[in-house]
């Protein structure tokens, strides 16, 4: 069980960005104040809306924009403990502890009432009223009312922050046990080193998760790139229709932009691609970038594990008329790529799907290559987040990894760019395969 | 003590008053609400149409009253052809030109205590598996209850003191629209009315000090109940 982000919002001033991984146990969400470390906490509790994105906790979707799926707070069973306690002034502490208790599903009700009072020693505060209770006490409470509100998972948002130094042990040593005992997932809202060293298993900045980037900066990226398409590229009518099938039916928008799009064209042009495999579909842009650069006598084999992404992409690529130079295949591409072998080799692979099994497709595009075939791998920058060795992020490590494989593997010459522009702070690695040195 | 007229218009002005209070009550808690939590085009005007009571003329606000609840009123028309009622010189009457006069009292009172409730303890009610409506039911409502009780007393005794939107609206009817008030100023007006009027000041007095003293303790206990330090058993 663990949280798996990928959100954006417009918050007053700034624009929040979060996309992380993590595995179970406690994650540290670090950062300096002001960078939104609550609002993400928000948003997985479902007491604050991201513009878009998705939410997924365990198995649980709680939030799809794409989806239209956004599950009320009552139904998400977080365990928010927020920074300032938020006990209920107008009932006492046993009546606190149960309030969320008795709105619980009886399946929902994993821990006993005995069990939380004497896990967190707070049988002596049972009548007390919570404004006669000290920081440290009530903070005791408000994490037992968490638990037996049949939290699946725990939001913590600086829970000592308010405290002293003794009070800030004690309450360290009850989220050891609910972390290493309960076993409980716990997002843990942080900006103090000691603390995150002293409790998490991972760590997630947020300043290098959502890079700040200066407003400015942007805004010119985006402007550069309108002038070279303005420049370079024809208004294309049939892209301009699948991009807008790509929105309308909810696919994320990771379409490649327009001069990315004439890149790839251009390199199986440079290359003189005939047959060429494509990993990750997606709406089909890329797709049709390929086929048309292959021409009338290529081939585009492609793959998607997503049918719904599939569907959109077919309808795309027929209105672009390229339906007898594509052929689709739909399953997951760790699946479809062992029943590609008649087709080998390809002159071109184009990696571009699910981030974590790179280092697989990267195998698999050595296995159905041929010498001088070229492989292009896009988005291994990142917004910057490659750097970061330790990353909880699954896919930074797909993409680590794939470019390891790389520089290893003897029959692979490569290099890697950064891009800006349109999508951001972004890349690709490109390589060309070489005759087997003999031994 | 008390004369058999004296007495019915005691019991009436209790009556009257209470019904009042009753009716504005639900409609009180509306406004207040929008108030507080509303944000809409024509809240200035809202807040100023449902305070307009509190700084109108007393007969004027009567005068407004018997024109739309009069005969020929457009409320009046209503409630004859649909109900087949009237509530032109009637207690009903008495008690709706109360219940308007209480109703700015009533509204700024629960506004204020809704105010002053801590949303954040509404969002904490939902994370705890409370719905929207569970959260206002728990959270909400308990902590602005006394607040609610207090207006409710304050309304009570507002309605208790009415005289000039009434006696302009519903008249001056022995045992049917004669509340207290009206009945000191009518045996005022009779010669050797003094000792009355004086009996029943005093029994009007009692009755308003009392009700503001009722809601002063109701607000005091509560806040004292909660900061309590030697509540345990």
């Amino acid at each position: 069980m663990s949280f798996d982000i990928d959100i954006s919002a417009r918050l007053g001033s700034f624009d929040l960005a979060a996309i992380f991984a993590t595995g179970p146990g406690l994650t540290a969400l670090f950062g300096a104040s002001g960078i939104g470390k609550t609002s993400i906490l928000d948003m997985v509790a479902g007491i604050a809306r991201p513009d878009r994105g998705r939410i997924v906790v365990g198995e649980r979707v709680l939030f799809d924009s794409a989806a239209g799926i956004d599950v009320p707070p009552e139904a998400r069973h977080a365990g928010y403990v927020f920074q300032d306690g938020r006990l209920f002034i107008h009932r006492r502490v046993r009546a606190n502890l149960l309030y969320g208790w008795k709105r619980a599903a009886t399946v929902d009700r994993w821990i006993g009432f005995d069990e939380v009072v004497a896990l967190l020693g707070i049988g002596h505060l049972l009548d007390r009223w919570p404004a006669t209770l000290s920081g440290g006490e009530a903070q005791r409470v408000a994490i037992g009312r968490a638990l037996l509100s049949g939290a699946r998972f725990l939001l913590m948002d600086e829970p000592l922050a308010s405290l002293d130094g003794p009070r800030k042990r004690e309450i360290i040593e009850v989220i050891v046990r609910l972390r290493d005992e309960l076993k409980l997932p716990i997002l843990y809202v942080s900006h103090d080193e000691a603390e995150v060293a002293a409790l998490a298993a991972q760590r997630i900045d947020l300043d290098a998760v959502a890079p700040r980037r200066e407003a400015a900066d942007d805004a010119s990226w985006v402007a550069v790139d309108d002038y070279f398409n303005a420049q370079l590229l024809p208004p294309d009518s049939t892209l301009e229709a699948a991009l807008a099938a790509n929105a309308a039916a909810g696919l994320p928008a990771h379409d490649v932009a327009p001069n990315q799009g004439k890149l790839l064209a251009l390199l199986v042009q440079m290359s003189g691609a005939k047959r060429i495999l494509e990993i990750g579909t997606l709406g089909g842009v890329s797709t049709i970038w390929l086929a048309r650069a292959a021409g009338a006598d290529g081939q585009v084999v492609t793959l998607e594990a997503d049918a719904h992404h599939a569907e959109v992409a077919r309808a795309n690529i027929a209105r672009a008329r390229l339906a007898d130079r594509v052929d689709q295949r739909v399953g997951p591409a760790l699946d479809t790529l062992p029943t590609l072998a008649s087709d080998a080799p390809f002159d071109l692979v184009f990696i571009d799907a699910d981030k974590p099994n790179n280092p697989a497709y990267l195998r698999w595009a050595l296995q159905l290559s041929r010498p001088g075939t070229v492989i292009i791998a896009d988005n291994v920058v990142r917004g910057g987040a490659v750097i970061d060795a330790v990353s909880p992020d699954a896919r930074v490590h797909g993409v680590r990894d794939m470019l390891a494989m790389m520089a290893a593997e003897p029959r692979l010459d490569a290099t890697a760019l950064q891009t800006v522009g349109s999508k951001g702070w972004d890349g690709f690695a490109i390589a060309i395969v070489k005759a087997v040195p003999s031994a | 003590m008390l004369s058999a007229p004296e007495t019915e218009a005691l019991l009436l002005s209790l009556k009257v008053s209470l019904w009042a209070v009753a009716g504005a009550l639900p409609l009180a808690f509306a406004l207040a609400w929008l108030l507080a939590r509303g944000r809409f085009a024509g809240k200035a005007l809202l807040e100023g149409l449902v305070t307009l009571p509190l700084v109108l003329p007393p007969v004027v606000t009567g005068y407004l009253l018997l024109l739309a609840f009069g005969r020929h009123g457009p409320v009046g028309v209503w409630l004859q052809n649909w109900f087949g009622v009237s509530v032109m010189f009637r207690w009903t009457g008495a008690a709706i030109a109360a219940a308007i006069m209480a109703l700015p009292l009533m509204v700024g009172a629960i506004r204020l205590s809704i105010e002053a409730v801590d949303r954040r303890l509404e969002v904490a009610a939902r994370t705890l598996g409370a719905t929207r409506w569970g959260a206002f039911a728990s959270v909400t409502l308990p902590l602005a209850l006394p607040g609610i009780i207090a207006a409710a007393v304050l309304g009570f005794a507002r309605a208790l003191g009415e005289f000039g939107a009434t006696i302009t609206f519903v008249s001056n009817i022995p045992g049917e629209t004669q509340t207290l008030p009206i009945a000191i100023y009518s045996v005022l007006q009779q010669p050797g009315g003094e000792a009355a009027a004086a009996r029943l000041s005093v029994i009007a007095v009692v009755l308003s000090l009392g009700a503001l003293l009722v809601s002063q303790w109701l607000t005091r206990r509560t806040h004292a109940a909660r900061s309590r330090h030697d509540m345990q058993p």
